[in-house]
């Protein structure tokens, strides 16, 4: 019980201080490893663990947002499992890695949480309460690691079978449903960006042509920015040009310019 | 290009920027992703620029604050700096309202600069530094770890820094250029066309709905999700976002939205459809 609070404070504290300061390294297995081995008393098994599963992780970057496991939690787990537990290592790191792909399952749940105290935000900015908008951001980040210290909790009590089961016993049409549904959330902030550059149907045939050029052509958003560019910035050109001899045009004719008279 | 120079008051206000900066992923939700952080980055340039105008704040505060934006952490602060040359025109420039202007400049910014990020500190810097450190440290030395933390960690921090700094000073100069010759207007319309193509592109690969019912008729299954693939990939996801932008546009909240894709997810979830 002791030893699993530990390593689930190790989780905790780790996520939260990295989602302020930004610095992406302290949920990194090398440093995370590091602090727990440091929390349990043996620091030196726990950058070992740290570097051999920063090895593990390396190539694996959320490019698009999604990771397909939670270096974090296997990383606080694996050392729990080793420094307290005294599993061996191949051992801890085999639990280690399948945990860190099944806690990256209940991602759904950590999602939908954000989402719902969104529309809290929404009513303090249209407020104009600055300083409640930042005390809210604050709130969340010291609210939501714990679910997943939680979840790191669970397993290290009763390890990955106990996980396992959770996520059996949940109803299925749940997460399902909270998959589905921040699957589609982004539409709503993409929205608000339409609106502030809506211009009628060319709005509408211009996204609908990124649509394509993206689902169809499968190209990245590099490639698309592009083209893009390229498009703005034949038509600045052309309507530059036309707008600029409309004025010349004009300027001649209220001037009574009698040059090619 | 010039040498960055900068008054006092405006080395103050980008110090506090890239402070607040450092929060990108903070609070972050999947409906706008770094929103929060964006618009708590631009408030220090809002106390600069507007002063004692309470209501003018609020107003820049909550468009940075709702719209949807997500790059990588170092290119916030790169695409904060120049939005924040953008707001000083705008409180300068009391007639013309450029706030389309600098939501269609967000827009069509985050998805190239997330694509250089990504790929750059993630794939390059990140390896490099790791590859080294975890040399250091497999040995049990706590130096590989420090290793790390500094050259990382510290790396981004002082590539904030200067990207907040390049953006604002540069986007100013830049701006200032398109003022003088009058070309606000035809840039915002044509950024739009830029802004527009951006949002098409992270419509189709962020926004993704699945049917996943195959419904069995006369011992032949029916598989709805080729179906609709075979018409479009991704029609449902266009749809869904057509669906909610008709709906903000009719003037519902945005809680109200939100509310019915979590129960309509549910719900479909619970009969099977998706």
């Amino acid at each position: 019980m002791g030893n699993a609070l530990l390593i689930a404070f190790s989780r905790y504290i780790c996520q939260m201080v990295d989602n302020w300061m930004g610095w992406q390294v302290l949920t990194r297995p090398l440093v995370i490893g590091t602090i727990t081995g440091l929390l349990c008393g043996d620091i030196k098994t726990g950058v070992i663990i740290g570097a051999e599963l920063e090895a593990v992780y390396m190539g694996m970057s959320p490019i698009g947002g999604e990771q397909p496991s939670d270096p974090a939690s296997a990383t606080v787990l694996c050392v729990g499992f080793v420094v307290l537990d005294h599993a061996d290592m191949a051992t801890g790191l085999a639990l280690a890695v399948t945990a860190g792909i099944l806690i990256n399952n209940l991602k759904p749940l950590t999602n939908a949480l954000p989402i719902m105290v969104h529309p809290w935000f929404v009513k303090t900015a249209k407020e104009g309460n600055i300083k409640k908008f930042y005390l809210g951001m604050w709130v969340q980040n010291l609210i939501l690691p714990l679910v997943q210290a939680l979840v790191v909790f669970f397993v290290a009590l009763g390890g990955s079978v106990a996980l396992t089961n959770v996520i059996n016993n949940l109803p299925p049409f749940i997460m399902k449903g909270l998959n589905a549904a921040s699957g589609v959330m982004i539409a709503l902030g993409l929205c608000l960006t339409t609106q502030a550059i809506w211009n009628g149907a060319t709005t509408v045939v211009f996204i609908l042509f990124g649509f394509v050029l993206t689902k169809y052509l499968s190209l990245g958003t590099l490639p698309v920015a592009l083209i893009g560019f390229t498009i703005t910035f034949v038509y600045f050109v052309v309507v530059k040009k036309i707008n600029d001899a409309k004025i010349s045009s004009a300027a001649e004719s209220e001037g009574g310019d009698d040059f090619y008279g | 290009m010039a040498k960055m120079t900068f008054t006092p008051e405006e080395n103050k206000m980008l110090n506090k920027a890239w402070f607040l900066s450092w929060s990108t992923n903070m609070a972050s939700s999947r409906v706008s992703q770094q929103s929060k952080c964006f618009a708590m980055t631009m408030t220090p340039a809002l106390d600069l620029f507007y002063g004692d105008d309470e209501a003018s704040k609020q107003k820049v505060f909550e468009r940075h604050a709702l719209e949807f934006f997500n790059t990588h952490n170092v290119m916030l602060s790169l695409v904060a700096g120049i939005a924040i040359a953008l707001e000083k025109k705008n409180a300068e420039d009391k007639e013309n309202d450029i706030g389309d202007t600098i939501s269609t400049l967000k827009a069509s910014l985050m998805g190239p600069t997330a694509g250089i990020g990504d790929s750059l500190f993630f794939n390059v810097f990140r390896v490099i530094i790791a590859g080294i450190s975890i040399g250091m440290a497999s040995e049990g030395s706590i130096l590989g770890v420090l290793f790390f933390m500094i050259f990382y960690g510290g790396g981004l921090y002082l590539f904030k820094w200067i990207a907040i700094r390049a953006g604002y000073f540069y986007g100013e100069e830049l701006i200032s250029k398109a003022y003088s010759t009058g070309i606000i207007p035809l840039i915002t319309e044509a950024a739009g066309i830029l802004g527009a193509i951006m949002v098409g592109a992270l419509v189709a690969s962020n926004v993704n709905l699945k049917i996943a019912l195959q419904p069995n008729i006369n011992n032949a299954v029916v598989d709805l999700q080729g179906i609709l693939d075979s018409i479009m990939p991704g029609l449902l996801g266009l749809l869904v976002f057509f669906w909610c932008f008709s709906r903000v546009q009719k003037g519902w909240s945005i809680l109200k939205v939100t509310w019915c894709l979590l129960i309509g997810g549910i719900v479909l979830a619970f009969l099977g459809i998706v």
